[in-house]
């Protein structure tokens, strides 16, 4: 009974906050991911600092991309 | 004198409340503060004109349901505006509870109107697109990044903002600037004049002029007052946007869907309700509608966490038993409510 109620109250709260957030957080859900994880922000900065190296020493002026698995299993590419 | 004050307070009621309501939600989030932004004479008029047009749209669909029917509620809404408000309608139990059931209508459908709106507006970025549709609060656009969506910052088109990265030079006042950086959480913005009054940081770093370099702030959340800013910088950090067809499909057929279920939840109980059927009665009804709907989507929704099954796949036989006598509870409970089984709960009805 306990297991029915905090299931049934955990997917009731996903419900009402898909319709009722606002979704006005300057960080992005998967920002949040990246900043709230240790390892998920060093893996995140150490290629943003990759990227910053490769295109300052190089004529190139195009957008550079790398990506990265978060600790989720998530991929994000990185836009520098 | 009397009569004439009674008017002005239904016109208030019935046409100002509902246009503030509409307002009211249709500037939420970051954009709440443009609510009370402006002159009054403006916000005046446009609550007006918002509480009409809620209004003729409620009394359009107030008058079709079957409890507004065999209140005789036309012939009331006639009377008033031919009329006048009537002298019984302060003695007249039908006259007072049919006003309350008007009222109480046309501000959910004042609330679901303005809330749709601001959704509208905000989902088909409208006020992206289009600068008539743009909200007040400059700040958000340029702090969410959504300004990269314009026509100005095309080359942006195809990225997607993970988290705003700000620089800060500060007066401290005595000669000595100092420069601050870290990732931008939150802001507050003057009520009046939309001015930024405060600036919140994570991850905030302080650059030392004897190590050359940033070091980090002992602190959870850096808070930068506005007066002392002498500029700042705007880095956004990016991802690539992933544009999947089944995916915007999906988002517009929920979205749809959710609007349906949404307003059939709160509107239809007015409609399928029994004649008999009293007002507190309706409105009880729309909250065991709204457990009901909701449980049975819960169902096939998984809990958060890393199980990711959904919730019928993991309870056993015993708690799905459970699970739905109490769905079955309530779905036979909004029918009694609605005048549909037996009268167990005539004691909630006003006579």
């Amino acid at each position: 009974m306990t297991k029915i109620i905090k299931d049934l109250y955990i997917s009731f709260n996903s419900i009402f906050e898909h319709y009722f957030s606002t979704d006005n957080s300057l960080i992005s859900k998967d920002g949040q991911q990246i900043l709230s994880n240790q390892i998920d922000k060093e893996k995140y900065f150490e290629a943003l600092n990759k990227l910053k190296e490769l295109k300052e020493n190089s004529d190139n002026r195009e957008i550079l991309t790398e990506d990265i698995k978060l600790s989720s299993g998530k991929d994000i590419t990185i836009v520098y | 004198m009397p009569e004439l004050a009674l008017n002005t307070i239904i016109i208030i009621v019935l046409i100002l409340f509902p246009g503030l309501v509409v307002r009211r939600f249709y500037f939420s989030g970051d954009f709440s503060k443009q609510f009370v932004k402006g002159e009054w004479s403006e916000r005046l008029v446009t609550s007006v004109f918002w509480g009409l047009f809620s209004q003729l749209i409620s009394l359009l669909l107030f008058s079709y349901t079957s409890w507004a029917k065999f209140n005789d509620s036309n012939d009331i809404i006639n009377n008033i505006f031919q009329d006048g408000v009537p002298n019984t309608l302060i003695t007249d139990s039908n006259s007072i509870l049919f006003l309350l059931g008007y009222i109480v209508f046309s501000l959910i459908f004042s609330g679901i109107l303005g809330y749709l709106a601001h959704k509208l507006v905000r989902i088909f970025n409208l006020d992206i697109k289009n600068k008539a549709f743009r909200f007040s609060n400059n700040w958000h656009y340029y702090f969410k990044g959504e300004i990269l969506k314009t026509e100005d910052y095309s080359k942006y088109k195809d990225l997607k903002i993970l988290f705003t990265w700000i620089d800060i030079v500060i007066d401290t006042k005595n000669g000595n600037n100092k420069l601050i950086q870290g990732v931008l959480s939150q802001y507050t913005i003057n009520n009046s004049t939309g001015d930024l009054e405060y600036i919140y940081l994570d991850d905030a770093k302080r650059w030392s002029n004897s190590e050359k370099r940033f070091k980090p702030v002992d602190s959870h959340i850096f808070v930068v007052p506005f007066v002392n800013v002498i500029d700042f910088n705007i880095r956004y950090n990016y991802t690539l946007k992933t544009k999947r067809i089944r995916t915007i499909i999906y988002g517009i057929l929920f979205s749809i869907f959710s609007f349906f279920v949404f307003s059939s939840i709160f509107i239809l109980p007015w409609f399928l309700a029994k004649p008999e059927v009293g007002v507190f009665r309706i409105l009880i009804s729309t909250i065991t509608t709204l457990i009901f709907t909701t449980f049975f989507t819960s169902y096939f929704l998984p809990s958060r966490g890393d199980d990711k099954r959904r919730n019928f796949q993991k309870w056993t036989l015993k708690e799905q038993i459970i699970f739905w006598i109490i769905t079955i509870f309530f779905f036979l409970a909004t029918l009694i409510l609605l005048g549909y089984g037996f009268d167990l709960l005539s004691f909630i009805s006003i006579p």
